[in-house]
């Protein structure tokens, strides 16, 4: 049996990674269905993936301090974020290569 | 002729933050007391080459793509652009927070403690390494595509 004490920061920003890569996909199909956004995404900073680009790191940190404030790590095993971090990949991969696929 | 330079120097600093994170994920097959700081040395700098490729790389995107991107929509190739560069410059993301996830995982000492820390490390560094080259190998496609619009498709 595995202790679990993966270590605040590591579970915090694992987490983070996996909300944060979905959330960029979906930003994708969000952005390119709605000219509004991708416009005011453009405005915001010049160009609609800059604007991306700091929505995505911006979040990571957020979210990666807010989820390592709740300890996370305490009783998470490495095993699980292993799996956090193949899915999140996978996921936002699917996500982005499905969405141009179809489009 | 800048933007060919600019366009390369982003090609380098990817193949080159592959290429080390190949070498990193060696190297961390083999942990232990004595290359535990070349390893995390070598983490950082991964994270700093993909950092670079990320802001040279996207400079050259929003500054000097557009020739090339108006080249690819009306040549043989337009899918080059439609599909593969739309996919590239928004599947990098995942590889930025890969990249700077991982010195938050190999700099502390639970890296040599735990067994399973090292798997997580190993983890992130084969997904570094394949979305690298997949990466470089979207980056050929788009360039062919350039090439078709350019050729006429010959």
């Amino acid at each position: 049996m595995i202790k679990p004490n993966s270590g605040k920061y590591i579970a915090g920003f694992g987490l983070s990674f996996l909300v944060v890569s979905i959330a960029s996909s979906l930003l994708v199909i969000l952005k390119e269905d709605n000219a509004a956004l991708k416009n005011w995404m453009k405005g915001l900073l010049g160009h609609h993936w800059v604007t991306h680009g700091a929505f995505v790191i911006f979040l990571f940190l957020i979210l990666g301090f807010v989820f390592s404030g709740m300890r996370l790590g305490k009783n998470w095993t490495e095993q699980r974020l292993m799996t956090l971090i193949i899915a999140g990949t996978i996921l936002g991969g699917l996500i982005l290569g499905g969405f141009f696929l179809f489009e | 002729m800048l933007s060919t330079w600019i366009m390369m120097s982003h090609v380098l600093f990817g193949v080159l933050g592959t290429l080390l994170a190949a070498a990193l994920f060696t190297d961390m097959r083999n942990l232990n007391a004595s290359n535990l700081k070349r390893i995390q040395i070598m983490s950082l700098a991964v994270a700093t080459l993909i950092v670079i490729a990320y802001l040279v790389g996207g400079y050259w995107y929003v500054v000097h793509y557009g020739p090339d991107k108006a080249l690819i929509i009306a040549g043989q190739w337009p899918w080059a652009h439609e599909y593969f560069m739309e996919v590239k410059e928004h599947l990098f993301f995942i590889l930025l927070l890969l990249s700077l996830y991982l010195p938050m995982v190999t700099y502390g000492k639970r890296l040599i403690e735990r067994d399973g820390m090292k798997k997580l490390a190993l983890t992130i560094t084969g997904l570094i390494i394949l979305l690298g080259l997949t990466m470089d190998g979207f980056g050929a496609i788009i360039a062919m595509g350039v090439r078709m619009g350019l050729s006429g498709g010959k």
